[in-house]
């Protein structure tokens, strides 16, 4: 049984899983591994071409192309607002579209998102035309900000890019998808293995996005089977109505009628 | 460089090239292909206006070419 299908900037989609292109061990892996998540949204960059590497990014634009999946480009990079809204603008005329999943670093070391660069940098993009994907912490008012810019969706982290440490702060996430209903939520980064993801699912989450976890296993494609219906599973529970925890114990075997001697209490 | 050539800088190296070439001459003459934008002095160039645009003395001309990306 396939979950719902949802809507992400008026695009209906059936996969709830976004995934990203980078990092694997050849192109053919990261295809095969593309087509196995049955993502129908990757993540894509931009760079420079050097002086001796001219027409290298054409190998990797016909993979892409051929995958037929919708294209959120990034800003991955940048740590000011000049640079990420003049990369935004780039990646919209390379790849011929307005998504764009906003990056501003405010630390190097752990590629914590510079909160009051990604609302600045999320004005002038959303007055510029574009559909923005802040990727950002956890925090309630920054994301309330964010929404309060026109943002439909935002993508907090679970944890640092790249540590596959899973959701270092649930609480945070909760909260997030308490207080904002009307919005689409995915979880960008951190997430390590598919049941930190279906525990994303499980508080509500739309979605996903990842990279390192799949591009990373030790069998790819066979690792983006497991989080497509990981996703899949959180998603469809989410969707079932997860039963209240309680204190106490309950039996699921009725007790009606039992023999005299096997009532107790 | 001869006489009436231009310096400009194309992807971080110098280059001396024709005096008032267009964009698309200019890529052309490099033989740029594929899937790509052209960024001159930090501006997207659009590909309406390769034709008209006349590259400038010292202008930085950059290439874009899409990337693997997270």
């Amino acid at each position: 049984m396939k979950a719902s299908n949802w809507t992400v900037y008026g695009q209906e989609l059936g996969s709830r899983l976004f995934i990203g292109t980078a990092l694997y061990p050849s192109p053919k892996v990261m295809v095969d591994a593309i087509r196995a998540s049955r993502a129908e949204v990757i993540t894509v960059s931009l760079r420079r071409q050097s002086a001796n590497q001219a027409n290298s990014g054409e190998q990797f634009w016909q993979m892409i192309e051929d995958l037929n999946c919708h294209l959120l480009p990034n800003t991955a990079g940048c740590y000011s607002v000049k640079e990420a809204v003049k990369t935004a603008h780039m990646a919209r005329e390379l790849f011929d579209t307005d998504w764009v999943k906003l990056e501003v670093m405010g630390d190097s070391y752990n590629l914590q998102p510079d909160p009051f660069a990604l609302v600045e940098a999320t004005k002038v993009l959303i007055e510029d035309g574009f559909k923005v994907f802040p990727y950002t912490t956890d925090d309630l008012v920054l994301c309330q900000k964010l929404a309060e810019l026109g943002c439909e969706v935002l993508m907090p982290w679970g944890a640092p890019i790249g540590t596959g440490q899973g959701l270092l702060n649930p609480y945070a996430l909760k909260t997030l998808r308490e207080r904002l209903p009307e919005l689409t939520l995915l979880v960008d980064a951190g997430i390590g293995k598919p049941s930190d993801a279906v525990q994303a699912m499980e508080l509500g989450f739309d979605g996903i996005l990842l990279n390192t976890a799949i591009a990373e296993a030790l069998e790819p494609e066979t690792m983006a089977y497991a989080f497509a219906d990981a996703i899949n599973a959180g998603r469809l529970a989410y969707e079932a109505g997860i039963m209240p925890k309680r204190d106490n114990a309950k039996p699921s075997t009725p007790t009606l009628d039992q023999p005299i001697w096997q009532q107790h209490g | 460089m001869t006489f009436n050539q231009q310096q400009v800088q194309f992807n971080g190296e110098t280059l001396a090239i024709e005096p008032s070439q267009t964009v698309s001459a200019f890529l052309e003459s490099q033989s740029v292909a594929g899937r790509f934008i052209v960024v001159i002095n930090d501006e997207v160039v659009p590909k309406a206006n390769w034709d008209q645009h006349a590259i400038q003395a010292g202008d930085q001309i950059e290439i874009m070419s899409p990337i693997s990306g997270g």
